[in-house]
């Protein structure tokens, strides 16, 4: 994980030289820079994450066969979205079955957990 | 590393649409890409049928411009990007030995997602303006509500916006995945060549893609509530917005399939890869510069810093040479072996030799003054994307579909598919350098018949059906190898890598037990270690007088 960190922050520091490069070179307004550093931060951020974070305890990981909460979820999430040309009715409509998405993804996590209780 | 045993998977359509096995997941998105490469490609054929003679034959100008736009989006947004990601899905995890990917859930919504987004993108030609008709870039104010009305044109930014969330999301899973679901002894500097160009795509993916997403939600609102592009300023930070993600998501498209040919290439030279740590290096820094280029894509705008993006470009050079050099120094005193994966390896190398040396020339800022929106970039393009990653994820097909069915696909036809398609592309994309360089414009549905286009269009219109066959080729290929199947076993190839340890295909938990893993190729330290213990018996037996087995 810590040769992780460090790739990240490797790779943001590139990046931020590149980004110091451009806002000594630009002539055209601070987007083109502000862009490229604003994406050498984000990673440098990532880095701080993963470097600060430990791996995951215990050689064993809970594998969750299958999800149709998530397809369900994603179904509603495109019928909002085509909703935004479609209508109102439809973001309604994309937003109830997202919220049943969301509401079969708690009972899916609930009873993963519960399960890893009983073991 | 290991797995909890869980309940029986749900059988049937919804087991399958539902389920969360990454090798699943990974498939089902090859699979979606796939058919919309087959509708991409259905509509370049129709573009090129038009093409093959001057004046309005098939369509309409109209529906010309719904047909290059969804051609060029279904290709970038619903193929390459999508397959480029669905290879990561399906290999990252079998790669490193972890026993799933990192959120399988919030994988298979990513999933859903783009496939949604795919099919509300298509989903435009079924309205009464049609689809959308603005380029796969969609500047402002072409893709403004009052240039190009219509739902159709929604539908397109709709369909970008849930596809890419999808990809995104996909993305940030294999990222997770391998910072966090590495199996012991597998360090970061032991991930295989494929892991490693997975890593630097997904880097970029999670810079680049968030901006698009922006971009697009700020078109919806200004087809339908105007204020946001209408200044001249705006158009232009609309483009520098767009290149931000779209000069990047051209490396999404060709790093993982690079990383595929890198371990083709080792595995059928029967040799260790060349190079291997000045290789992640080059990838990296070439993931990084590639950030850096977007508005090489500006240049006839003047109103970005051409210097730098000129520099940055050329710079690019450096890395990539560096690639060609350990994929050529690893062939280098091999045992080559010419196989179907092999093949298309190769083609990948000389085809994208070509669009590597036309970049250099469309990064020359006063040659790119001529070339800019002419059939020279067209042909540039198609030589990177098509030259090289669809050769690149076809050497990926040919090399894993073994471990993702545990059937070989015939090599006899696979070599007809590498012939058809490699004489193809250059028939199709090769005359479209000299239309550019002649001054003939993309994104045109007809040209002047004394213009001198007429013969060269007619030779790629010819080549794009020789494509077309190939496809077809391939499509009888996979049809015929699972009828009629020929186990592979857990590796045919002799590969190097993790993943060929597994079963083929692998069991849900992917791995019952992993080799020591001592470097990026355990499968071939563990072929060397074993010749080696036999060659110490047969010389220990020769000194003893026993007769060696």
């Amino acid at each position: 994980v810590k040769l992780a960190a460090i790739v990240l922050f490797g790779w943001a520091a590139w990046l931020g030289t590149l980004a110091a490069m451009l806002w000594i070179w630009s002539a055209h307004g601070v987007l083109e820079p502000a862009l490229l550093t604003g994406g050498a931060v984000a990673i440098a951020a990532a880095g701080a994450y993963v470097g600060r974070r430990a791996r995951p305890a215990g050689p064993e990981r809970r594998i969750a066969d299958s999800s149709a909460a998530a397809v369900v979820l994603a179904v509603g999430a495109a019928l909002a979205a085509f909703g935004l040309t479609a209508g109102l009715w439809l973001i309604l409509i994309g937003a109830e079955v997202a919220a049943f998405g969301l509401a079969g993804l708690v009972r899916e996590l609930r009873a993963e957990r519960r399960g890893e209780g009983r073991r | 590393v290991s797995a909890v045993a869980v309940p029986a998977p749900r059988r049937g359509v919804v087991g399958w649409l539902a389920s969360t096995d990454h090798k699943h997941t990974g498939a089902k998105m090859a699979a979606a890409a796939f058919c919309f490469f087959i509708a991409s490609g259905i509509l370049a054929l129709v573009m090129r049928t038009e093409l093959a003679q001057p004046g309005m034959q098939v369509v309409s100008t109209d529906t010309y411009n719904q047909l290059f736009t969804i051609h060029g989006s279904g290709m970038i947004y619903l193929v390459l990007t999508p397959l480029a990601l669905a290879l990561g899905v399906y290999l990252v995890p079998l790669q490193i030995g972890a026993a799933d990917i990192a959120g399988p859930r919030t994988c298979l919504f990513g999933f859903w997602t783009y496939v949604l987004g795919g099919l509300v993108m298509y989903g435009g030609f079924l309205t009464d303006q049609g689809a959308g008709r603005a380029g796969w870039f969609s500047y402002t104010p072409l893709s403004g509500g009052q240039a190009t009305p219509g739902t159709g044109m929604d539908m397109w930014v709709i369909g970008v916006i849930l596809a890419t969330l999808g990809c995104l999301i996909v993305a940030g899973a294999i990222l997770a995945t391998v910072i966090g679901l590495r199996a012991p002894g597998m360090t970061m500097l032991r991930l295989p060549v494929f892991t490693w160009s997975m890593v630097a795509t997904v880097l970029m993916v999670v810079i680049a893609f968030p901006v698009l997403l922006v971009l697009m939600g700020l078109l919806l609102a200004d087809r339908h509530l105007g204020g946001i592009f209408d200044s001249a300023a705006a158009d232009v930070t609309y483009q520098n917005l767009f290149w931000f993600y779209g000069h990047p998501v051209v490396y999404v498209m060709f790093f993982p399939f690079l990383g595929a040919v890198g371990d083709v290439v080792a595995t059928f030279s029967r040799k260790r890869f060349f190079g291997y740590r000045p290789l992640i290096v080059s990838l990296l820094a070439f993931a990084g510069l590639s950030m850096s280029v977007w508005a090489h894509h500006m240049f006839a705008t003047a109103k970005v810093t051409n210097q730098y993006y000129a520099l940055t470009s050329h710079m690019l050079i450096v890395p990539g040479g560096l690639e060609y050099l350990a994929l050529i120094g690893t062939m280098i005193g091999g045992a080559i072996l010419l196989r179907t994966p092999m093949l298309f390896a190769l083609g990948f190398m000389a085809l994208f030799l070509i669009g590597g040396l036309t970049g250099i020339m469309v990064a020359s800022p006063p040659l790119d003054y001529h070339f800019t929106d002419s059939y020279f970039v067209v042909a540039h393009f198609h030589y990177t994307l098509f030259g090289g990653s669809l050769f690149g994820a076809f050497a990926a097909i040919y090399y894993w579909f073994p471990k993702v069915t545990g059937v070989m696909l015939r090599e006899g036809l696979g070599k007809v598919h590498f012939a058809l398609l490699f004489v193809g592309a250059n028939l199709t994309f090769f005359p479209m350098f000299f239309l550019g360089v002649d001054g003939m414009p993309r994104r045109v549905a007809n040209y002047p018949a004394d213009a001198g286009f007429t013969g060269l269009n007619q030779v790629a219109t010819a080549g794009s059906y020789v494509i077309a066959l190939a496809i077809a080729v391939f499509a009888a290929n996979v049809v015929v190898s699972m009828r009629r199947r020929v186990p592979a076993g857990p590796d045919p190839w002799g590969a190097h890598t993790l993943e060929w340890w597994a079963p083929s295909p692998p069991p849900r938990h992917n791995f019952d037990s992993l080799p020591a893993i001592r470097s990026y190729a355990p499968l071939l330290d563990l072929r060397e270690e074993t010749a080696d213990s036999r060659q110490q018996t047969a010389v220990g037996a020769s000194r003893t007088g026993a007769v060696a087995p």
